[in-house]
Parts: C-alpha cells; structure tokens; sequence
C-alpha cells in the first residue's frame, strides 16, 4: 500500500497543511462510504504517523460498534491473522469515547491509566493513542481512533489536527450517508411507483403474483417478503400466500397472538415498524413469540410493519435478510413502512375493517370505502409529494406542501403543523394552509407542550387518530381565533428515527369529515414530513459544521498562503527547513542574492548548499543540526549571525533560527541579507572620517606651531594679555587634536582595522603608569588629587595589546581625574576574580547619574555633569574603552548613585594570561 | 652650521619649519614637491632632510627611499613630518629608511629636540 510506505517515513511538520487540504477534498469528492472510508483511514495514518487507525461506526438499530481499520505495514501481519473484529458498544476506549463525548489523548498505553478502560487492541503493543468521537450535532455516531508503538509520539499539534480531522470524517461520513439514504428513498419511491401501476393492471386481482412479488423482494434486497394477515380469529396472525424466500416455510406454522396484551399485538399497535438485526440473540425479539429455529430460519436481519392503523390492524408485512446481507437501516423502515401502507390499501378492500373499539383511543368514524378511483388518485398524489419533499431541504416548503397536497385530497378547510420543541417544552405553530392567518417565518409559540393538545397526545402515544367532534373533545386545544370554528379533526404524530417532532393536523368546519382514508393519507404525508424535517435539520447541521470546518480551513490556508506570499516578496533572502532539514521555501530574494535556482534546492537537505559556504557554512550547519537534537525549551531566542564572503566579494549576513510551536521543533528559517553595499558604506565612511581627520591635521599644524613660535617669543616680546590668548589658541588646538585622533582611532576601531597584539601584562606595571599619569595631569594642571593603589602582589598577568590597555587604563583615570573637583581621591584597586583580573577606577567626583550610566558608552555622548564641570572631551573616550575591551574579550561596567561626591566605580575586567610558556608559545605563533 | 632639507608642500608649514629651524642656528633649503627636493639633496648634500608623505611629483616615502639608494646620499638621515599618523604609514615611513616619524600637528619643541638628537646619532 502506497499510502502506508509514506506514513513510514512521515516528514511530520512539513506541507502538513497542503496534505490536509488534499485530505479534506479527497473527502468531499468521495461519495461512496467504503471509498469514504478508505480515503478517511489512509489519510489519517499518513497525516498522522499512525500504525493503526480504527474507524468504528456505530450501528443505529443493534446499537453495535462496527470496525473499519487500516494498518501500516510493520503491525498488518496481526490484523490478517485477526478478521475485522465487531465490538459492543460501552467497550473498551472506544466506548468511553461514546460516553464522554471528548478527545482523549494517551501519551502511553502501556502504563496505566486511570478512569480509563483498557483499549480494544490491548493485546498489541501500542503506546500513544489519540480518540475521537464521530459527531454530527449531539449525536455520536462512532469514533475514529489512531495509535502508534512508541510512546510519547503525539504532541499538542497532532492532537489539534486530529480534532480538526475527526471532525471533517464526521461531518463527511454524515453527509454521505445523507445522500445514500436519499437516494435509497428516491429508489423506494420509484418501487412503489412499479407497484402502485402492477396493481392498476391487476385490479383487484384475487391474489399477489409470486413472480411480482419476488420483483418487490428484488428491489428491496432481501431474501424474504412475506404477509401476515388476520383470517378468521381476529387476534392471530397467520401467513398468506404467495410468500418471497426460501426461509418462509418456516415461518407458516406460526399463528401470531396480536391480543389487545399480547406483545406483538401492543408493538404492532404502538409501531410504525420494528427491526432487529440480530434475530436469534435478541430477546425482546424473542419476547414477542417469534422464537424461531435458527437452522430453519437462518435469516438474522428482520423487520416488519404492521397492517392498517393501529386501531384496525389487519396483519404485518415481513422482510427478512440473511447474515450475508447489510443490516436493516432506519431509512429502510420507512419504506417498508410506505409499502405496507400500498399494500393495505391493497387488500383493504377485500376485508372491510370490522369495528373493535376496545380501548380507549379515539373512536373512529367507519365510513364508507372510497371508489378504489379516488383512492388511486390520492395515493397517487401522496407519491408525488412524497417524491417531491423527500429530496427537499427546504423545510417550510415541504411544510407547506405536504399540507397544499392534505387539504386538497381530504375534506379539511385547513391543515397545520405544530412542531415540537423539547428545550423549551412547547409547540410551534410552523405551517399553515386553507383558512385562517398567514404563520411568520419561524411559527407561532403555541401555551401547550409535551402531552397536551391532539398534537401532544399524539405524539406521547405515537398514534395517528381522528376526532369526529371537537366539540365534546377534551384534548382540543384551539390555538387561535379560527381554531373555533372548526368540527371535526385527523391527526398525525411527526415522527423519525423515533425522534417526536411534531404533528400534522387537518381540520374542517363538518364533523364527522375524516375517515380511514383521510387519516391514512394524513399518516403517510406525516411520515414523509417527519423524514424531511430531519434531513432538513441535518443537512442544516451538517452545512454549520462543514461551513465551520471550512472557515477553519480556509483561514489557515490564508495564513499560510499569506505567510508564504510574505516570505517570497521579502527583500532578505528566506529559507525554509522542515523539522529534517529539508528545504520547504526557497523565495527570489534566496535565489538573487546566492544564485542558486529554488528547483535545485527544494526538498533537498539543507546542509548541500551550505556546505558551499566554507567554515562559516560549517557553523551555521552546526547550529541547525544542534537545534534539532536539544530539546526545544533551550533553543536560543538571541540571534545567531555570521557574516559570509562569497567568492565575488559579495559579503552575506547569515540569520538562522529555529521555529519551535509548543515544544515542537519544526523547522529552521534563515535569512540571508546581502551586506555588500553596507559593507561599502561602512568601508566608505571610515575612509571619509580618515581622510577628513588628515585634512584637519594639516591646518591645525600651521595653527599650532606659529603659536607655539609667538609664544616662544620668536617674534619678540609679547604682553602678559597677548601670552594668555595664545595660551588659549594652543589649548583649543590641542583639543582638536584630541577629538581627531579619537574619531581616527574609532573608526578604525569599528572598521575591523585594529588588530591586537597580545601579550601577557604586568598588572602593577599597569597601574604604576596610571600613577605616573595622574602623577603629570596633576603638576599640569595644579589640581590637588589624592592617588592611592590597591594592589596584591601575586597578580597574575593580564593577556593584552600593552598600548590598547594602557590606552584603556589611562582613559578611566584621566576621566577620573577630570571629573572629580580639587581635594578629592582616586582609589586603583586591582584583583582576580576567576580567569579574569578586576582593575577598579574609583573616585569621589560628581558621579553619574542612574539615567545617563546606560548611555555613556555610546558615541558624543556626555554627561550632563562633565558639560556643567566644563571638562573638555569629545564623548569617544568610552565609546573607544568599551570597544577595545571587547575585541580584548573583557567586561567594563560603571558602579555611581548619581550623587555628586559620592563618585564613581568603573570597573574593568580583562582576561588572564595563559601559563607563561603557553603564552609565549602563541605569542610566537602570531 | 648645519644644512637642513625640507620638502612640504603646504606653503605655510613650510615657512613655519623654516623659521624655527634658522632660529635654532640650522641652515635651510627647502622645495614643494618630491622630485625637486631629490634634486636639492643631490645638489646641496644637506645634513638632515625632513620630508613631508603627500607631495606632488613624487611622494615622501619614494624621496626617502632614493636617498637611501643612493650611495651619495645615503648617509642624510630622513625624519618624515606627516598628518598620516596610521600605524602602517608609519611603518612604511620607517621601512623605506627613515630615522623618525612625526605625526602632524606636531609641537616646535619636540621637532627640534627630534632634529638634534638624530643629528647627534
């Protein structure tokens, strides 16, 4: 099997979405059930990596859970020693499933679990296991169930897919099953079509013709029809001739006790029909003394309906199929139903009804047998409205119909139906026809429920019945104005698949108008009424689920379409892995920016084209590799980047990332940025601030040095005033300078163009320069400065570029100094804190406050103080500091609460050397 | 009295350089561009030559290290005065056989006691 290879080798994650809408459109195209269910049990194994998927359907009329399974290979070696077994409801999960009406998820079988009943496979090994009920509306009609060997494997998108797909097998198979039995209908109808004509040419005939009977028979597919009819002792049920079947021998030995407390007789009379498709074994069968010997009577699906209303019953019609032969369905009831009413009209004239009235339903009005004419036509009209609703899902047109169609035939002025609603324990007044006023859409909520009213008894009693005057009737309720005006009334329970829906009424302004016929014409209109509100109803249901479904369906495909039509129009190049790194989305920018063509790349591994990026391809390939292989709860969230040389010089920026839904890891997703131009611009700026920095440096030469020459006095004498101003030229010059070689130096810095070298640092050296720099600033300057250092004497060595660290070091202690007022301290302080040595900058100057501590690493900035202190500076001291401990693969941080006075910590910590011959060793190496 | 070179061609510190040199009791012959103050060195065999990186005609670092092909002139130290101040310019200044590298802007003070000190060595 094709389809269970593929589920062998499951790409769970990817294009999981385009297989369900294939899945769901395989569903809808597949009218056929055993199709259906193929399509349904393949497609879940493949769509969810199962080795088993259980279909169990649940048998309406025996109450029976059929199986339908399929199984991937490694396990189908056990189901083919084992035949598609039959369970009974209530048993194992699938039972629960019925009960509780909710998904359930088993991460492993094998331990146990609680509450739970043990699965209907238990004898295999299986260990996850997802369930399902089957549901259209409230009604569970089976449950899908899906399982593997190994434990653990379903996580919370699988189990929300298999929601989603439990739900679309349902609402399919319910659809499907809508349309078998219509057209089943449509079948019967044509039926009794054939027959109602048979019966013209053999008017009257004084018997059934076997060879038509056996045509019936034919039609109906089954291996038995046969009549029982009441012959001399009104309360026994014998067997007429011609019979269909070689089984009904059998059953001519029988002579039916249908006694008002008989239990045949009361089913026959409380029934519009009865089934069993488990004949020999079912005890209320047995009950109605029809025990039969099963080597006789091997027939194990019977069902029967009776003969003329309840009140007049005249014998049973009998069908019977063999245990080759599919159960009998609901569906089929009620065509047996309908030829039973043929056939009593059939025979009805032969035996005028004999009057009874033993119990207390409404008495009847015998009247008169019609011509068999009249009687012809009206059947021929109910055909046709038969024909016409069953097919129609138009609920208030088939209302209205069927009741167009009563009043015509029957004597009725108006005919209603009341449909019942249970929630609210109410009537409707849904249709109305003849007289009286026009109904709203949606009917008029009538006072009277369940038990009350003719609509109520009739359907507490399922009993059709006519009421000769309504006038001295009890149970009439009129429900409106006009309802007063009337004398006499027929009355019909709406009832199917057992369900009580309502009532048809007719009613006319004569008493005494209905009789046998109208009511019979009244019953079988009903009972097409009561078949095509139900399929109204549930094709109503099923178009909300499918519809439901379909939003569902077609917001996620939108998504995903939009998603993807995001990811293919994006400027960066996107690509997309599946959960085993195969690529999923190649978009165009993909393509332009590595010029590789999307055909050549899509579905293969990931890591064939990265491999052709060099080292930096290797650690991107790690990267993803090592993804897939932890558990998703650690997967990075902070960017991974690298920066990728292509053999033409373009530069690539390289993001990878996983994508991670719950704690499922389904894919990776790069993006690729062609950085060459940025790059350019980058390399472009640090040459322009280079050469400006050079074009500066020129006229501040000339600048300085002929004030250096007036101040020397080369040009003679100068007053004490012109000796200050020139004084003040030359320290803006130097301040020039200063802010020169800083932008040199960060653009450099930036630009990648600094290279260290590194070497191991004395660390008292270090400080002992910084000393001798505050040692200059302060005969400078003449600023009173306290210096102290801390330091202990087995330090070991820093591993460092000495000019970068001293450039570092002498950074911090200049803005030290600069920054705390005359008479204050600065405090070196040097320790090792693991494999780094902690150089601490303390003074007990204006301190920076909390707000400006997170800014003053960045580029120009200053902080509010140093420009009131007016310290001169450029805000790149810092900014350099922190770049260069970086690239020494240091920290740097600042320790103030912002109180002038109380100071500042800047604290450095650098690395320590590796063990002096290492270290020289790769000093040498460099 | 000893003869100093400069080549600059930037007029001004030129006659800066010129002017501090002759207070200081130094000779001076001084060109604008690189092929010139070849010639002048070859012609005036000067003490020291301080030359500027970027001039036209020739640039300092080509000046220099003809001087030093040179066997006439290969004994004239050469101090570069230059507002490229990379490390590599600077290398590259030493390389083609000059004896000091001065940064621009540079101090007078510390031109002169540069100048005596490789006059001295």
């Amino acid at each position: 099997m094709t389809s269970t290879t593929e589920a062998a080798t499951p790409s769970k994650s990817s294009g999981r979405l385009e297989r369900l809408a294939h899945f769901n459109k395989q569903l809808s195209q597949a009218r056929n059930r055993d199709v259906l269910l193929q399509v349904a049990l393949t497609g879940l194994l493949n769509l969810l990596q199962g080795e088993i998927v259980e279909l169990n359907l649940i048998e309406q009329s025996s109450g029976r859970i059929l199986a339908h399974r399929v199984s991937a290979p490694e396990v189908a070696a056990y189901f083919q020693s084992h035949p598609q077994p039959h369970y009974n409801l209530g048993q194992g999960l699938t039972g629960w499933l019925v009960e509780h009406r909710r998904l359930l998820h088993i991460q492993d079988l094998q331990e146990p679990q609680e509450d739970l009943p043990s699965p209907t496979f238990a004898d295999l090994p299986f260990r996850s296991y997802l369930g399902a009920p089957l549901m259209v509306g409230e009604q569970v009609f089976g449950t899908l169930e899906i399982a593997h060997r190994e434990a653990d494997l379903y996580q919370p998108t699988d189990v929300l897919l298999f929601g989603l797909l439990a739900l679309q097998v349902g609402v399919a198979l319910r659809t499907c099953r809508l349309e078998e039995e219509n057209s089943q209908r449509r079948r019967s109808l044509e039926l009794l079509e054939q027959l109602r004509q048979a019966r013209r040419e053999l008017a009257r005939a004084a018997e059934v013709n076997p060879a038509f009977l056996a045509q019936v028979a034919d039609q109906l597919e089954v291996d038995l029809l046969a009549v029982f009819r009441r012959q001399g002792d009104p309360s026994k049920l014998t067997l007429q001739n011609p019979v269909h079947g070689e089984h009904a021998a059998a059953l001519s030995s029988l002579a039916l006790d249908i006694g008002p407390t008989s239990p045949l007789g009361s089913v026959l009379r409380t029934n519009a029909y009865w089934l069993t498709n488990n004949l020999h074994d079912d005890p209320a069968f047995v009950e109605l003394g029809l025990a039969l010997d099963p080597d006789s009577f091997p027939l194990q699906h019977l069902l029967f309906a009776p003969l003329g209303p309840p009140s007049e019953l005249l014998g049973m019609l009998v069908v019977g199929r063999s245990r080759e032969h599919p159960p009998f369905e609901e569906s089929e009831a009620e065509i047996l139903k309908a030829l039973a009413a043929e056939y009593e009209s059939w025979i009805l004239p032969e035996e005028p009804p004999a009057p009874e009235g033993v119990d207390d339903r409404p008495a009847v009005k015998a009247v008169p047998a019609r011509e068999p004419e009249t009687v012809l036509q009206r059947t021929d009209t109910l055909l046709q409205l038969a024909t016409q609703i069953s097919t129609s899902l138009d609920l208030e047109r088939v209302l209205a119909q069927s009741l167009a169609v009563l009043v015509d035939i029957t004597p009725a002025e108006r005919g209603i139906m009341l449909l019942y609603d249970a929630d609210l324990n109410r009537f409707f007044l849904r249709a109305s026809f003849g007289e009286g006023p026009l109904v709203p859409p949606g009917g008029i909520a009538l006072e009277h429920g369940s038990g009350q009213g003719l609509g109520g008894w009739a359907l507490d009693n399922r009993l059709a019945f006519v009421v000769p005057d309504l006038a001295v009737e009890e149970r009439w309720i009129p429900f409106d104005d006009d309802a007063h005006h009337y004398k006499s009334a027929a009355v019909a329970p709406l009832i199917a698949n057992n369900e009580s829906l309502g009532a048809a009424i007719l009613l006319s302004r004569q008493p005494e108008a209905f009789g046998e016929d109208e009511l019979r014409a009244l019953t079988t209109a009903a009972g097409q009424v009561a078949v095509a509100i139900k399929n109204a109803e549930l094709y109503l249901l099923i178009r909300e689920q499918a519809e439901r479904m379909g939003v569902m369906l077609r917001s996620q495909q939108v998504e995903s379409s939009t998603s993807r039509a995001i990811l293919e129009s994006i400027a960066d190049g996107v690509v997309v892995t599946d959960a085993d790194h195969r690529v999923v989305l190649f978009n165009a920018a993909a393509e332009r920016i590595l010029g590789l063509a999307a055909d050549s790349i899509l579905n293969q591994p990931v890591f064939d084209f990265i491999g052709l990026y060099g080292p930096e391809g290797q650690r991107w390939t790690q990267a993803i590799r090592s993804w897939k292989q932890r558990p998703p709860a650690s997967l990075p969230t902070a960017e991974i980047s690298e920066r990728v040389v292509l053999e033409d010089e373009r530069v690539l920026l390289i993001h990878p990332a996983p994508v991670v839904l719950g704690d499922e890891f389904l894919g990776t997703v790069s993006i690729f940025r062609d950085i060459t131009r940025e790059v350019e611009v980058d390399r472009l700026k640090s040459e322009f601030v280079a050469t400006v920095s050079h074009e500066l440096r020129t006229p501040m030469t000339s600048i300085k040095g002929f004030v250096d020459l007036l101040l020397m006095g080369a040009t003679g004498d100068l007053n004490s005033e012109q000796q200050r101003f020139l004084n003040i030229v030359k320290n803006n010059t130097e301040r020039l300078e200063i802010l020169v070689n800083d932008l040199l130096d960060i653009s450099r810095i930036e630009a990648g163009k600094v290279t260290l070298s590194f070497q191991p640092l004395d660390v008292r050296e270090l400080l002992r320069e910084a000393e001798a720099f505050v040692e200059r600033q302060r005969s400078e300057t003449g600023k009173q400065i306290q210096l102290a250092v801390e330091a202990p004497a087995d330090l070991p060595s820093l591993w460092g570029d000495p000019e970068r660290v001293r450039q570092i070091l002498i950074n911090l202690v200049e803005n030290a100094f600069n920054y705390t007022p005359e008479g204050g301290e600065i405090i070196l302080r040097a320790q090792q804190s693991a494999d780094q040595v902690e150089i601490e900058v303390q003074d007990n100057g204006i301190g920076i406050s909390l707000g400006e501590q997170s800014r003053i690493f960045e580029r120009f900035y200053r902080g509010e103080q140093a420009l009131i202190m007016g310290v001169a500076g450029t805000g790149l001291g810092l900014a350099i500091v922190l770049n260069l401990v970086e690239m020494h693969g240091g920290r740097i941080w600042v320790n103030s609460d912002g109180i002038p006075g109380r100071g500042t910590t800047f604290t450095l910590g650098l690395p320590i050397a590796k063990k002096p011959e290492l270290a020289t060793a790769s000093q040498e190496a460099e | 009295m000893k003869k100093i070179l400069i080549a600059e061609d930037e007029r001004d510190i030129r006659e800066l350089v010129a002017f501090t040199l002759e207070r200081h009791g130094f000779a001076v012959i001084s060109s604008a561009d690189g092929r010139t103050a070849l010639e002048l060195a070859a012609k005036e065999q000067p003490d020291l030559a301080l030359l500027d990186v970027r001039m036209p005609r020739m640039d300092g670092y080509e000046v220099c290290r003809r001087i030093k092909a040179d066997p006439t002139l290969t004994h004239i130290p050469v101090i570069f005065l230059s507002a490229k101040g990379q490390e590599a310019e600077v290398q590259a200044g030493l390389e083609a056989g000059a004896q000091a590298y001065i940064i621009k802007p540079f101090s007078m003070d510390d031109l002169i006691s540069q100048i005596q000190k490789t006059l001295r060595a």
